[in-house]
């Protein structure tokens, strides 16, 4: 049988960093995320369109960044069935180009094996992508 | 500012047969190409014995509802104007394939907050067997008036 949890509660203290992950966004990620999703808002794909509506370039959707950031979690984790809550702030758009930083803090050990992640995504220029986010992992 | 008497108002039910490629299509489109949400012989092998969904598909299965609340003629949302502001997931049990999700939902909030106006969706998906898969919060917010 594969294990697919990794870390062991006992071995988690608040303070502890997760490993980070980094991602350099093009557009074709927002063209095949639109596919993926179903959410195909212009704005993500049709730089014309985002022009219109006072942008730049087109930039990633919400959504992208939060499972990115997610994917971060549960590369330490191991186990996909032990993301409990997540929760995220859109706060920076990505464009074309942009690297953002997804990482993440041990905030706080909890009863029953549950652990609460401080988590965050920052751009190259140190702002952020997502702010105020928080994740309840159960580690074994 | 988006009227308060829709606060209560209901979305739903949503129908959501999950499609094994369309999981694994989500996966890679987000990055992720770990064995369990793509590969069946991996997966075999484990406690879940099939792959399973990554925890954010619930963008997919779970916010049909919020879709709905944005094109809603009722509310006559600002859509030039509307960000998702925030999103939060909470799960209760993996989704595999071929599982048949329901999502119903309502809107949670309506309130301002400066110049904002926001909107918050909450939507509960469930399963064919009825258990509770995912509570999905998304809040919109809507600059410089709200419809």
């Amino acid at each position: 049988m594969e294990e697919l949890a990794k870390i062991k509660y006992d071995e988690v203290n608040v303070g502890d960093e997760i490993p980070t992950f980094e991602h350099t966004w093009q557009k074709m990620d927002g063209i095949i995320y639109a596919g993926a999703s179903g959410d195909f808002n212009p704005i993500h794909v049709d730089p014309d369109i985002a022009k219109l509506s006072g942008q730049p370039n087109v930039f990633a959707h919400g959504l992208f960044n939060m499972a990115l950031l997610g994917k971060t979690i549960i590369d330490w984790i191991g186990d996909p069935g032990n993301l409990k809550k997540f929760s995220v702030q859109f706060r920076g758009r990505v464009f074309p180009g942009d690297t953002v930083t997804f990482g993440g803090r041990v905030k706080e050990k909890l009863e029953g094996n549950l652990v609460v992640l401080e988590v965050w995504a920052n751009k190259q220029d140190g702002s952020p992508a997502l702010k105020n986010c928080e994740a309840t992992v159960y580690l074994p | 500012m988006v009227d308060h008497k829709f606060i209560g108002k209901t979305y739903g039910p949503f129908r959501y047969e999950i499609g094994r490629e369309k999981m694994k299509e989500y996966a890679l489109a987000t990055k992720d190409n770990r064995p369990i949400y793509i590969d069946e012989e991996f997966a075999k092998n484990t406690k879940y014995g099939d792959i399973i969904a990554m925890p954010n598909f619930a963008a997919v299965y779970g916010l049909r509802g919020a879709g709905h609340v944005l094109i809603d003629p009722e509310l006559q949302l600002n859509l030039i104007m509307l960000v998702h502001g925030a999103q939060e997931f909470e799960w209760f049990t993996v989704v595999k394939p071929g599982d048949v999700i329901t999502e119903t939902g309502k809107i949670a909030d309506i309130y301002e907050k400066g110049n904002l106006d926001f909107v918050v969706y909450e939507g509960e998906s469930r399963n064919q067997n009825g258990e509770l898969v995912c509570r999905a919060k998304a809040t919109f917010i809507i600059t410089g008036g709200g419809s």
